[in-house]
């Protein structure tokens, strides 16, 4: 069974206040196998207490697959970008590294690569995904879109990214303060400073170089 | 071929293209036990089976190259 | 009705169209709806290709039968008339050496000739022909003497014929018969 169209998962990094709920809630979902695969990242530790829970954008685009050189990262018709196929999976890290949101997960005990697949048993049955399920502040919302426009008016969904010259779209939401004006998130220009743009420039000018 | 060919979406498809391949899996099962019996009976020394069999097993293949056939018309 | 385009939900990163995209994107999708699709398009080709081999076999084994009746054992002669009493017995190898088979004498110029071997295990059957038969003394096997139907006991096969001429005084193996079904 296919995820339900109307419903999307809403990201709000603003409302996140750094329980690990999610983190832990992740870990019992039944097709995780123990595994968290939810990353709560502080923003600048030394400056904020400022947390944002990361989980898979699941991109239109998905450059996990894209990179998979044992074709085993598939995308369910639902948009869901699922765990690596076990029989597939060669343990390579190429999906962990060339991730621009740093999803995947290498689980290594078990030489495959897990990542967030919206805790499909769940989600496919019309249930919240665990995390979801459990945020206090409700940072990671699960539901209708004219639930979230509701509920949060101040807010609007965005799932456009800039990531230097790579463009992507994303099943997954995130929310931007309604008066932010661009439409895509230029997560690069957002990385600390002039040095950051030159890397990106050597790094593009490498890749055009070959 | 004049008249305008339905399009199929992928769903349609895929139901089509498993009803093609249990079809094609059954003959060619049935070919598997054609080439047993008489290679069987061959051996035994019986050879009144073997052109038929093989007329029967070219046939068979008719049926899976028209099988395929639809497959790649389906796909145009 | 759909067509291709929307049947894929995953868009390639360049965001040309999937007609413009190299073939390996259509051979390794990323949907896996699309990608159940392609295995098993791919694995309807490999059965037909399968079916093309069974009837390869199918004519191989035809052609054997062909070329083995055209080179079926040249004429050997086994015995002269007079050595052989009516009723009497001899054991020959043909077509080729080691294989044995049985002659019998049925009639002034009738004899009989067949494949030595029991088909039931392959023991040699011995004669009898005051009572029509051969016998296999291993199992208790019996086979008409003049077609080599089995008669009674594990056979089930009749045993191998030899056709024989009698030319003059003397008996000629010309070829091994297949078995009548």
């Amino acid at each position: 069974m296919p995820v339900p169209g109307h419903l999307n998962f809403y990201i709000d990094p603003g409302r996140c206040i750094g329980c690990n709920a999610c983190v832990l809630a992740c870990t019992e979902c039944d097709s995780h196998k123990g595994q968290s695969m939810i990353q709560l990242d502080y923003i600048d530790r030394s400056a904020s207490p400022q947390t944002v829970p990361v989980i898979c954008m699941h991109c239109d685009q998905p450059t996990c697959a894209e990179v998979c050189p044992a074709d085993a990262i598939k995308r369910t018709p639902d948009g869901v970008v699922q765990t690596a196929r076990k029989p597939h999976c060669v343990a390579c890290n190429n999906c962990v590294l060339a991730c621009p949101f740093g999803v995947p997960k290498m689980h290594t005990a078990a030489n495959l690569m897990m990542k967030c697949d919206m805790c499909y048993d769940r989600s496919s049955v019309g249930l919240k995904p665990m995390c979801a399920s459990v945020c206090p502040s409700q940072a990671l919302f699960f539901g209708a879109a004219d639930e979230i426009a509701a509920a949060r008016p101040h807010s609007r969904a965005i799932d456009a990214f800039q990531f230097g010259r790579q463009s992507i779209t994303t099943k997954v939401k995130i929310m931007v303060p309604a008066d932010f004006e661009p439409d895509a998130l230029d997560v690069t220009a957002a990385l600390a400073g002039p040095s950051a743009d030159l890397i990106m420039d050597n790094l593009c000018d490498e890749g055009e170089g070959q | 071929m004049s008249a305008p060919r339905r399009r199929f979406g992928l769903h349609q498809r895929t139901i089509i293209i498993n009803g093609i391949l249990a079809l094609i899996v059954l003959i060619v099962i049935l070919q598997l036990w054609l080439l047993t019996a008489t290679m069987s009976a061959y051996l035994g020394g019986n050879t009144v089976v073997v052109w038929p069999a093989a007329l029967a097993s070219l046939a068979c293949l008719g049926l899976n190259v028209g099988l395929l056939v639809y497959l790649f018309r389906l796909e145009r | 009705m759909s067509d291709p385009v929307s049947d894929q939900i995953t868009r390639p990163p360049d965001g040309r169209a999937p007609e413009e995209q190299p073939r390996w994107r259509q051979d390794f999708p990323i949907d896996q709806h699309v990608e159940q699709y392609v295995t098993r398009r791919e694995f309807t080709k490999f059965m037909v290709l399968t079916s093309v081999a069974f009837v390869v076999g199918q004519f191989w084994i035809a052609a054997q039968s062909l070329l083995r009746r055209k080179e079926s054992a040249p004429g050997l002669e086994i015995a002269r008339l007079a050595d052989l009493p009516v009723g009497g017995s001899l054991i020959f190898d043909y077509p080729e050496p080691g294989q044995a088979c049985i002659l019998v004498r049925t009639g002034e110029r009738e004899a009989v000739a067949f494949s030595q071997l029991c088909t039931h295990l392959s023991c040699p059957v011995i004669a009898q022909a005051d009572q029509g038969r051969f016998h296999c003394p291993c199992h208790n096997g019996n086979f008409d003497l003049a077609t080599g139907q089995p008669l009674s006991g594990p056979p089930r096969r009749p045993l191998p014929r030899v056709r024989l001429e009698i030319r003059g005084e003397h008996v000629y193996a010309v070829a091994m018969e297949g078995m009548a079904v």
